[in-house]
């Protein structure tokens, strides 16, 4: 059995998955419910009370997954945008400067499942996308 | 124990969705929901606020063109949080803040805070941010009026922001008080559609020029 934890679990390409909705914060799945963020089924489950282990395995959907994400290194998020195959953000990270960074799938590249498309799409924010304009970021205030 | 949990959980989930509901989702301020909510109280009286506000950006259009509708979020968010600052909190003023569609803005505050909001919207001449690598700026301005007791809600919307492109007119970070004069002064916001590169033309003219205005596009030159 391994102990490796969903997180640090990569795609063919060497991206990181959505993870799992036990590891984000009460308040964090609270506000993604009051958000419309989780399926009909899954906002049942979580007002009952009865977050069972079937529920707390499945991945956070995208939108959560990314506001955690950002959350945790301190970058706020003020708009989020998603269609199928792209995802924007639109975050702060210093008093009024703000960027915006996007995922987009490439046409030449198809998932078999949607679940899997989203976390192309996390994976390919964070750990692709996001840092090349956090080293933009720091290269503007060193100047 | 389970039912506690489940019943607190589920209070908390509609606490927050109600809020939800009533909230922008660009700014820290309500929405036109909230606002249609708050309109049913001003008629029937149960509301403390007698000064309605309109307020939009100054070159909205131009900062969208020119650099892109994430930017225009972003000053609409940076104006959302300045008002929700010097209007809604921390301040005694206590109004409440809408962000009715777009770049327009509905504040309603009490009569006895009229002069309070008058000095502070000398802050909205320049609202200043960071978009990306380029530092941006956002203005604003405000037309008020002073509800009577008799004026139905639609009507003092309508001379708030006759007021307001008075404002306008008069600079950013301006607020004009509409009056009759205002009124009969009041200038009036053509819109036109370019039928050519389809672009939006807008301009401001007296009312008694309204015929005249837009003869062709700012943008493409066509005759209209």
């Amino acid at each position: 059995m391994s102990q490796v934890s969903e997180q640090t679990i990569f795609l063919g390409d060497g991206l990181p998955h959505r993870p799992r909705i036990a590891d984000a914060s009460g308040s964090a799945i609270i506000g993604a419910v009051a958000l419309g963020l989780f399926t009909r089924d899954w906002a049942a489950a979580l007002a009952g009370g009865v977050l069972g282990a079937g529920l707390a395995n499945q991945k956070q959907p995208l939108e959560l997954a990314i506001r955690e994400y950002f959350k945790k290194r301190n970058l706020e998020v003020m708009f989020f945008y998603r269609a199928p195959r792209y995802v924007k953000v639109t975050f702060t990270y210093a008093p009024n400067a703000f960027w915006t960074v996007e995922s987009t799938v490439p046409d030449s590249i198809s998932f078999p499942s949607d679940e899997e498309r989203d976390d192309w799409l996390y994976g390919n924010l964070i750990k692709i996308e996001l840092p090349k304009i956090m080293r933009k970021i720091r290269r503007l205030e060193q100047r | 124990m389970k039912l506690d949990l489940a019943i607190d959980q589920l209070f908390e989930l509609v606490n927050q969705v109600r809020e939800a509901s009533y909230s922008d989702e660009k700014t820290p301020l309500l929405n036109a929901l909230a606002l249609s909510k708050e309109v049913i109280s001003l008629g029937t009286g149960e509301s403390a606020f007698d000064v309605v506000i309109f307020g939009d950006l100054n070159g909205f259009k131009h900062l969208n063109d020119e650099h892109g509708h994430d930017a225009g979020d972003v000053a609409i968010g940076q104006v959302g949080e300045l008002i929700h600052r010097e209007f809604v909190e921390k301040t005694k003023i206590k109004g409440k803040a809408f962000r009715v569609s777009g770049d327009e803005f509905v504040i309603l505050i009490k009569r006895s805070s009229l002069a309070s909001f008058r000095s502070k919207t000398t802050s909205f001449k320049s609202v200043k941010f960071r978009y990306e690598e380029k530092d941006l700026e956002t203005k604003m301005s405000f037309g008020f009026v002073v509800s009577d007791g008799k004026t139905d809600f639609a009507e003092l919307m309508k001379r708030a922001e006759t007021a307001c492109l008075s404002a306008k007119n008069k600079g950013d970070g301006t607020n004009v008080e509409w009056s009759p004069e205002v009124e009969r002064n009041a200038l009036v916001e053509l819109r036109r559609k370019c039928p050519s590169c389809f672009s939006v033309n807008k301009c401001s003219v007296p009312k008694d020029q309204s015929q005249k205005g837009l003869t062709s596009c700012a943008f493409c030159g066509v005759a209209f």
